[in-house]
């Protein structure tokens, strides 16, 4: 289980003034911002999860995950992993725990994958049949063998995350942080890094914690979504609960031949009807509604009766749509949680 | 610590096979760095073509101070010279977080993941105008004097380390700090000549308390060939005499040590881990 109690992480930001001239300015002059990078975040993750941490660049994501992880000292508020301290108690918690940077390999350089392994046992103390064992179940399902002794330096960059993925797995953590794991991957190598995860994940139980930009990765992998902007949790809740919440909006698309186009009279609906919208297109209508205000059966007979339709489309709202709608409204959405 | 050296000799079996790798690398570096070596021992030997003596030491005292400081220099290359990527990137690029999240002693880390090869040279040959320089000048060492010489190369190991410390440290504060490194490192290099040679009584005073190389070259070798009120006279401490200046060296090595180890840890809470 891990909590997240009033968590926030400041930095300070020098304020640097443009050219030359500026940057001797600021260097006699110590104003600077507190910028808050995390700002009183609390949730609590039980153990088997599979989150997904989203937000902008920028958002705090990262940050967050570098103070479960025990890298960042928080300012303030508090923070347990499986009821450890992580920067208190840093070697503990590591123990506890599997790091994944997309954007950075935690291999060594110049040795080949299989002795990075072999030092990660010794570091771990993992057992020789127990490291047997991982190591055959990840050799299956990330398909390491192909580049198993080359050094970690001549590795393409899904190489490297495969071997990156499975390293951090190695000595069984309870909890696994992957920080963009599928960071400029190709669509095969995403799919066998998800697949991968959604196996530890459902074989292992281990608690899986995963920041993306992909949300693809989220819909495949995950059961939970956090959405952080500007440090604060704008969501916090089920795939579904964050559909119904934030997508109310429905689309029907009405194919309307070229002919009969234009020659509408009077209006769809009455021009003062709530929850409903309707959009002219070059192939016909789109009418907007809120599920819950009005029934689909009705609309399509309603339009059906007054325009000749050729085809109907109804669309689900994209989850892209979606968040993309909550990052824009930013921390002036209020916050929902649902379990 | 017996997972800490079999982790350590897991990388230095690598890093030994990597050199099997690199020969040619590996022979030109050591090339180079002899040439170095016997360069700056030339200089020397050039000025003593000239006179005998300098000061009041003689060539063969002057090549005990080069050749104990070249050996410690050496050695403390060989073992620990991957903190000085702390310094010059580790901070700025942010890999220095993956020391954090194994479960080890983030120094011993950093300690263990390369030896430097390179510095094997510089040790052996300051090892070989060592001992030169010891039979020439006819010293003999009774097992006390092991001891204290033991000691003496402990301190100075730690002194080294500890510098290299506080230095690496001050990139938690200022991103980067490979250049202020650097300059203590270099300082190192005035204890290849006896301390008494500097008459500035700032520069003494900056090599024993402030980068204390002093302790580390020159009173370790000035205690075995002159008298105990000579170093004492000459450090200006009328006290560090003896068993005294024993403790005195300890001291002050301590005192690097916790000052040091306490700017790193304060460090490491301030750590802002850049780079996603």
């Amino acid at each position: 289980m891990i909590t997240v109690d009033n968590l926030s992480k400041e930095f300070k930001v020098y304020e640097k003034q443009e050219g030359f001239k500026g940057a001797v300015k600021s260097l006699f002059s110590s104003k600077y911002k507190i910028k808050k990078a995390v700002d009183q975040v609390s949730f609590s993750i039980d153990a088997g999860e599979s989150v997904g941490y989203i937000g902008v660049n920028g958002a705090g994501k990262s940050t967050t995950l570098k103070m479960m992880t025990g890298i960042l000292l928080p300012t303030s508020g508090e923070c347990r992993v499986f009821g450890v301290d992580p920067f208190t108690n840093r070697r503990n918690n590591v123990k506890n725990i599997g790091v994944v940077f997309g954007q950075r390999s935690q291999l060594w350089w110049d040795l080949p994958v299989s002795e990075s392994f072999s030092i990660l046992q010794k570091i771990y103390q993992v057992p020789q049949n127990r490291f047997r064992e991982n190591l055959a179940f990840f050799k299956n399902i990330l398909e390491l063998d192909e580049f198993y002794l080359t050094p970690v330096r001549n590795l393409s960059l899904g190489q490297k995350m495969r071997a990156d993925f499975a390293a951090s797995l190695l000595h069984d953590p309870k909890v696994v942080f992957l920080d963009e794991p599928t960071i400029g991957l190709d669509i095969v190598v995403k799919d066998r890094i998800r697949s991968a995860i959604k196996d530890i994940n459902a074989q292992r139980n281990t608690t899986v914690i995963l920041t993306t930009h992909d949300l693809q990765d989220i819909q495949e992998v995950c059961r939970r979504i956090i959405v952080i902007d500007e440090g604060k949790i704008l969501f916090d809740g089920s795939i579904d609960a964050l559909k119904t919440n934030y997508g109310r909006w429905r689309n029907i698309h009405f194919e309307i031949p070229l002919t009969e186009q234009g020659e509408a009279t009077e209006p769809l609906f009455p021009p003062d009807s709530e929850g409903i919208e309707v959009i002219d297109d070059p192939s016909g209508i789109t009418v907007k509604f809120q599920r819950d205000m009005h029934q689909v059966g009705e609309l399509i007979s309603r339009v059906m009766k007054m325009r000749q339709v050729r085809d109907i489309k109804i669309n689900e709202p994209e989850m892209q749509d979606i968040v993309k709608a909550i990052y824009l409204k930013g921390s002036a959405g209020r916050t929902i949680g649902v379990q | 610590m017996i997972r800490f050296f079999r982790i350590y000799s897991a990388f230095f079996k690598q890093q030994v096979k990597s050199l099997i790798e690199y020969k040619l690398d590996f022979a030109a570096g050591m090339v180079a760095l002899g040439f170095q070596q016997v360069a700056s021992f030339l200089v020397l030997f050039a000025v003593f073509s000239q006179i005998q003596a300098i000061g009041s030491y003689s060539f063969d005292e002057m090549l005990l101070f080069f050749g104990w400081a070249q050996l410690m220099k050496g050695f403390d290359h060989v073992y620990n010279d991957n903190i000085w990527t702390v310094g010059w990137w580790r901070i700025r690029d942010g890999s220095f977080s993956q020391f954090l999240i194994r479960p080890l002693g983030i120094v011993s880390q950093i300690v263990m993941e390369r030896l430097q090869f390179d510095g094997l040279g510089e040790f052996l040959i300051g090892l070989l105008i060592f001992i030169y320089a010891f039979i020439r000048t006819g010293l003999r060492f009774s097992f006390g004097d092991w001891l204290v010489f033991g000691y003496f190369f402990l301190c100075g190991l730690v002194i080294y380390f500890a510098l290299k410390l506080l230095g690496a440290s001050v990139a938690f504060w200022t991103i980067s700090s490979g250049e202020l490194m650097t300059v203590t490192y270099e300082i190192g290099s005035f204890t290849r000549y006896p301390l008494d040679m500097y008459k500035s009584a700032i520069i003494r005073s900056l090599l024993i308390y402030v980068l204390p190389f002093a302790l580390v070259t020159w009173v370790p070798m000035v205690w075995f060939i002159r008298e105990p009120q000579f170093i004492a006279d000459i450090l200006g401490i009328p006290w560090a005499r003896g068993s005294a200046l024993l403790g005195f060296t300890g001291g002050l090595t301590l005192i690097l040590l916790g000052l040091s180890v306490g700017t790193w840890k304060a460090g490491l809470r301030r750590y802002n881990a850049t780079g996603t």
